[in-house]
């Protein structure tokens, strides 16, 4: 019976944002309707999706890999030291050069952090918050702690381009999401994920090469960091070492808003996506509601602790009446105990 | 979720808002007769920035002008954000306290070729004419350093100098270096710079970095130049930790007349400072705007420098008086 199957269970993680997060971004749309009208000028929406972008392109790169149980916070200094590596070689070989090695760069740290989680056996938190300083302080001994310019029309083109109107970080970003949404959903590549996050020592008894899978993930996870980052250095000209310091626990925060818990095993790329727009729209009302300053991060974290305790209560009543059915069909349809017993 | 159940979920609150007619573009803001002034700040944790956003909020209120106030955190990505925000916003001139020198750049020439007046205020970028800002103001950090080199050369020409220095990249920081080294090149033949290191704008880093010059050099240090009051106070917490007297230790010179400089002026651990007054900042900042908007500056790009003047034990008291940093 499919009903008890799909019922939301009650862990945290698993309950949050199932169908609900829609829900909750068009209630946030529905007030701003109310309140300022301008927030609706189709400028403000493209503004929000393009700066969600590059946090985006992060959390579904990532998404793959705490799918698989594993996370990976050194993100930021790959898109630090990707977007450097990418303004230093474009400087002296060209545009494409340096976009190859900028992305190029960032698929090798991947590789460097799958080698010492699925061979080295480190665990992931302290293997990447290593990796994540060892980055950084490559890219600081790289630009010497100055920002670096690259100032040719070609590699800031990247960024820049519009398609069909809308600025080109929205169509990477989008068109990355929709590969690894595809991929998480009918290719191997998702369903092992999936597999190894649920129960790694089944997976290795069955003979799937789960080292290498991790590997993998890593090195999808690494890769889009670097192209968030290319893009970063693109959209402004210029990379510098200091850039992107704190993205690691937003883009995990968003993942796992967005359904996939720490535990790994569960989630889907929808979640992940529409947990990245909800924080860029909670950003940009922050802006719009007139928020002071000094209120503004205050005024954000309580939104978004009140759109979690929101869910989480909306959440456990849909669970008490979907109960609630389940007893009273039960009660009109005797014999149905035996299907769901076998289910 | 599948993806349909989304789609749908999120197209009814949708349809409810565009049939309220949301995408007017029109915004009330817009509407309204008085002017709003969008203004960026690197960042509002810092005695410069929260005084500074006291006195924008004070004197526009004043001017009888609207103000949208926004925080960069000192990230170069939220800084592009917020501009483009009060492009959208369409304030009728943008003042930006830029994150960095290159890569503010973008953002600033983004907002110009849209026809909104871009001001540079504190800290400016590189080549900001090229990028169609059109005007800087603020205190002149090259003159600064010189002012600072100069006092350090007064007090001893043969003097071995270590400098403590802010975040590399802000003009602040590259320009209070490079006058102070330039002024010592050129007049200041005799003296020896031991060595620069970084505190980022930070006391905590400023003391370290302190205690590991005296450890390093000792008593050779005869002047310590550090770039701001506020890692100048690490500076001096440095020196009494290690047992400096306030009659025997290093000429210590400084820059700011800031809120926790000046009293250290009056207790005589600092020797001199340079005066920079936030309120005057904000209000040069502002004016310079509607200067650009009345179209009362016939230049493209002009230079609208503060004026800075040396603090010492003789003038600290009236400088304390005026209460700066309230």
């Amino acid at each position: 019976m499919t009903r008890r199957t799909n019922m939301p269970d009650a862990s945290f993680q698993t309950l949050l944002f199932r169908g609900r997060l829609p829900l909750i971004i068009g209630a946030l749309l529905l007030f701003m309707a109310f309140y300022d009208r301008s927030f609706f000028i189709p400028e403000n929406l493209i503004n929000i999706v393009s700066y969600s972008s590059i946090n985006g392109l992060l959390a579904v790169g990532m998404t793959l890999l705490m799918i698989s149980r594993e996370f990976d916070i050194s993100v930021g200094s790959n898109l630090v030291l990707s977007g450097v590596i990418a303004v230093q070689v474009a400087s002296r070989f060209g545009a494409t050069a340096g976009f190859v090695a900028g992305i190029a760069s960032g698929a090798v740290m991947g590789l460097i952090n799958g080698l010492l989680v699925a061979k080295a056996n480190i665990n992931s938190f302290i293997s990447t918050l290593g990796t994540m300083v060892i980055y950084q302080g490559v890219a600081f001994a790289l630009t010497d702690m100055k920002p670096v310019a690259c100032n040719l029309p070609a590699f800031q083109g990247l960024a820049e381009r519009e398609f069909l109107g809308l600025p080109a970080p929205i169509v990477y970003f989008l068109s990355v999401a929709t590969v690894l949404w595809l991929a998480l959903k009918f290719t191997r590549v998702g369903k092992n994920a999936y597999a190894i996050g649920g129960n790694i020592q089944g997976c290795r008894n069955l003979g799937i090469n789960v080292d290498g899978w991790r590997i993998g993930y890593f090195i999808i996870c690494g890769g889009c960091a670097s192209f968030a980052g290319v893009i970063l250095a693109s959209r402004l000209g210029a990379a510098s070492a200091t850039f992107g310091e704190n993205v690691a626990l937003v883009v995990i925060a968003a993942i796992v808003l967005g359904g996939v818990p720490l535990s790994g095993g569960a989630g889907s790329m929808p979640g992940v996506i529409g947990a990245i727009l909800l924080l860029g729209l909670i950003d940009s009302m922050t802006f719009y509601l007139n928020v002071f300053g000094y209120y503004q991060k205050l005024f954000w974290a309580l939104l978004l602790i009140g759109v979690v305790v929101f869910d989480v209560v909306y959440a456990r009543r849909e669970n008490r009446r979907l109960e609630l059915a389940e007893l009273l069909l039960l009660k009109r349809e005797p014999g149905r105990e035996n299907t769901e017993v076998t289910s | 979720m599948t993806f349909h159940r989304f789609v749908f979920r999120l197209a009814l609150p949708l349809a409810v808002i565009l049939s309220i007619g949301g995408c007017d573009s029109r915004s009330p803001l817009t509407e309204k007769p008085k002017m709003t002034f969008g203004v960026s700040m690197s960042t509002f944790t810092s005695p410069y920035a929260s005084a500074a956003v006291k006195e924008f909020k004070r004197f526009t209120q004043e001017q009888g002008c609207g103000l949208i106030i926004l925080d960069a955190q000192n990230d170069i990505q939220r800084e592009a954000f917020n501009i483009d925000n009060l492009m959208a916003k369409r304030v009728g001139a943008i003042l930006v306290n830029t994150v960095d020198s290159k890569g503010s750049r973008a953002s600033l020439r983004k907002a110009a070729r849209r026809g909104i007046p871009v001001i540079c205020f504190n800290s400016s970028v590189d080549r900001p004419e090229e990028l169609g800002v059109r005007a800087y103001s603020g205190p002149q950090y090259y003159e600064q350093a010189v002012s600072a080199a100069r006092v350090a050369i007064q007090h001893n020409p043969k003097a071995k100098v270590v400098m403590i220095t802010g975040e590399p990249g802000y003009s602040a920081a590259n320009e209070r270096e490079k006058g102070f080294t330039d002024m010592l090149a050129k007049d200041g033949l005799g003296m020896k710079m031991l060595d620069i290191q970084t505190a980022n704008w930070m006391r905590e880093n400023a003391q370290r970095v302190m205690s590991d010059f005296i450890t390093k050099f000792g008593r050779d240090i005869d002047i310590v130049y550090s770039q701001d009051d506020n890692m100048t106070a690490g500076a001096v917490n440095a020196l009494k930790a290690a047992g400096y007297q306030r009659d025997h230790r290093p000429f210590v010179i400084s820059i700011g007349a800031m809120a926790d400089g000046l009293p250290l002026v009056r207790d005589g651990w600092i020797d001199s400072t340079i005066m920079q007054s936030p309120k005057e900042e904000a209000q040069l900042a502002v004016n310079v705007a509607l200067k650009v908007l009345r179209g009362e500056q016939p230049e493209t790009f002009k230079n609208h420098f503060m004026t800075t003047s040396p603090v010492g034990r003789d003038n600290v008291a009236e400088i304390i008086a005026l209460h700066l940093w309230d």
